[in-house]
């Protein structure tokens, strides 16, 4: 079973030599593919037309040079016109085979300007990852937290969302999204706090889950363990570390 | 023969843990290849007498083996030399530890200075707990920051004999207090970037990291992987592993506590 690592971020300084470093390093746990999600490269999360540009253009590097390890995903800020976002969609999509989106902290999943990539997602049929935590302290504006997960999976049934960071999420978070059947979450986010894992097996079910790391903020080691150190069947094991994934992304 | 300075038993009110009696914990760490555990009160934090937990754990795991249990002492409430003694005459390791910011005092207190002061007689180890949780993750009406690695880096100033491990620092908190100081250990169990161990050894000596898993609040499995996958040598795997903590807490000649 080679793992699929759902929630991993290039560096913009060398980065070449460090994607070569997080390879090697996936290399050593087994795990076949990441997904990469673009990096903000220092802009903030209100990035333009051309920062957005400059962020998917690094993942294009990266998926081209490594398209057996790396799955690409166009980063977007969805408060940019409507046009400009399905035009760098389609860019990144239909020109280079990225198989999702990422939309990170700003603007919050409520924002109706949101579904103009969810509507091209849907045409497309590829997955969005959102960024989503619940946070008592240190938010950033617009962040999104399960709650607006929710009503964004309702605006748009048709579209399969990854919420990223179940540690951040919670039992809260969980019970937000679990009426949601085009929700999903990934297992990245804090230090790895225990029985989230098992709390999100019983309430969602090991099909809505995904491994994911957060590298390079985060060790794949440690990430690793909060799924290998869990209570669960080798099956459920082997659903979220690889087989929804591959799923989803439609990965042979 | 790993050791973990890091462990607590007891409840806690925004988890459930199945590890929950000595003997589930002893079996769970055994079967995570853990030997020997340093153990606290998890109850303390938040307890309003945290010694009368500090008591309770020493009583539950007096004839355990592997189970070691430190008190929780709050030096701001009377009786804590009454808690530091009597757990002293039960303890075979010499430490006590305390959490500021769950009790609502700093470490410039000249109550921890008077604890210092004990502690460094008796030639034992204070352990500071930086934080329990993520500070973003709390239940949003209990808000507690982590400790002041200012207000550590001045303890170590006004006591540099004082022998003291931090427990659960953020990987850039745990560069500076071993930079900005010569008497303070690290456990491991927040430290995390991508190759964490190897990271921090680009600028720490081994002898100043210790392996702790801080379970049940975290699998433990998390950091056991840690170390297990981290690209370091196997002399320095030892001495985090056990080998920093036989020398820090079970080798060295003390005084009794209290």
């Amino acid at each position: 079973m080679g793992i699929i690592d759902i929630h991993t971020h290039p560096q913009w300084q060398n980065p070449i030599e460090q994607m070569t470093e997080t390879l090697r390093l996936a290399d050593t746990l087994d795990i076949e593919r990441i997904v990469c999600l673009g990096g903000n490269l220092g802009f903030g999360y209100e990035t333009t037309a051309d920062q957005v540009r400059q962020i998917n253009d690094l993942t294009i590097r990266l998926a081209r040079q490594w398209p057996d390890r790396i799955v690409a995903f166009a980063r977007l800020n969805a408060g940019l016109a409507a046009d400009v976002v399905v035009d760098e969609i389609d860019r990144c999509v239909l020109g280079e085979g990225f198989r999702g989106i990422k939309l990170a902290v700003w603007p919050n999943a409520r924002d109706p300007r949101v579904d103009a990539v969810m509507r091209r997602a849907a045409e497309l049929d590829i997955p969005v990852l959102h960024h989503c935590w619940y946070k008592t302290v240190q938010k950033y504006n617009g962040e999104s937290d399960p709650s607006d997960m929710a009503h964004l999976a309702a605006r748009h049934p048709d579209v399969k969302i990854i919420v990223a960071h179940l540690d951040a999420a919670g039992m809260r978070g969980v019970q937000d999204i679990a009426p949601y059947p085009n929700l999903f979450i990934d297992t990245s986010g804090s230090q790895a706090f225990s029985g989230i894992v098992e709390y999100a097996l019983e309430h969602l079910g090991a099909e809505r889950i995904l491994f994911g790391s957060d590298i390079p903020g985060r060790d794949f080691a440690v990430q690793l363990g909060r799924v290998m150190g869990a209570r669960m069947t080798d099956s459920q094991r082997e659903m979220i570390l690889s087989r929804n994934a591959r799923r989803l992304l439609k990965l042979s | 023969m790993r050791i973990d300075v890091n462990c607590s038993l007891g409840r806690w009110p925004f988890a459930r843990f199945e590890q929950n009696t000595p003997e589930a914990l002893r079996a769970h760490l055994a079967a995570e290849g853990i030997a020997q555990a340093l153990v606290w009160p998890l109850e303390a934090a938040l307890f309003p007498d945290p010694h009368v937990c500090s008591l309770e754990l020493a009583t539950a795991l007096r004839d355990m083996d592997s189970l070691h249990a430190v008190p929780v002492i709050d030096p701001t409430l009377s009786n804590w030399e009454e808690c530091l003694s009597a757990c002293g005459e039960q303890a075979c390791v010499r430490a006590a530890r305390v959490l500021p910011n769950y009790h609502r005092y700093t470490l410039a207190d000249e109550s921890v200075h008077e604890l210092a002061r004990k502690l460094v007689a008796s030639k034992s180890v204070l352990m500071i707990q930086m934080r329990v949780e993520d500070e973003r993750n709390q239940y949003p009406l209990m808000k507690i920051p982590g400790v002041s690695v200012d207000d550590v880096l001045s303890l170590t100033v006004a006591f540099p004999e004082l022998s003291i491990l931090c427990l659960c620092p953020y990987l850039g908190e745990a560069r500076r207090l071993v930079a900005e100081s010569t008497s303070v250990c690290i456990g491991t169990s927040f430290c995390e970037s991508a190759n964490s161990l190897h990271l921090l050894l680009g600028s720490m000596p081994a002898e100043r990291l210790l392996f702790g898993s801080h379970t049940p609040v975290l699998y433990t499995r998390a950091n056991s992987m840690k170390l297990d996958c981290a690209e370091i040598s196997d002399e320095d795997r030892a001495r985090i592993s056990h080998g920093n903590a036989r020398r820090l807490f079970f080798s060295r000649p003390s005084e009794r506590l209290g």
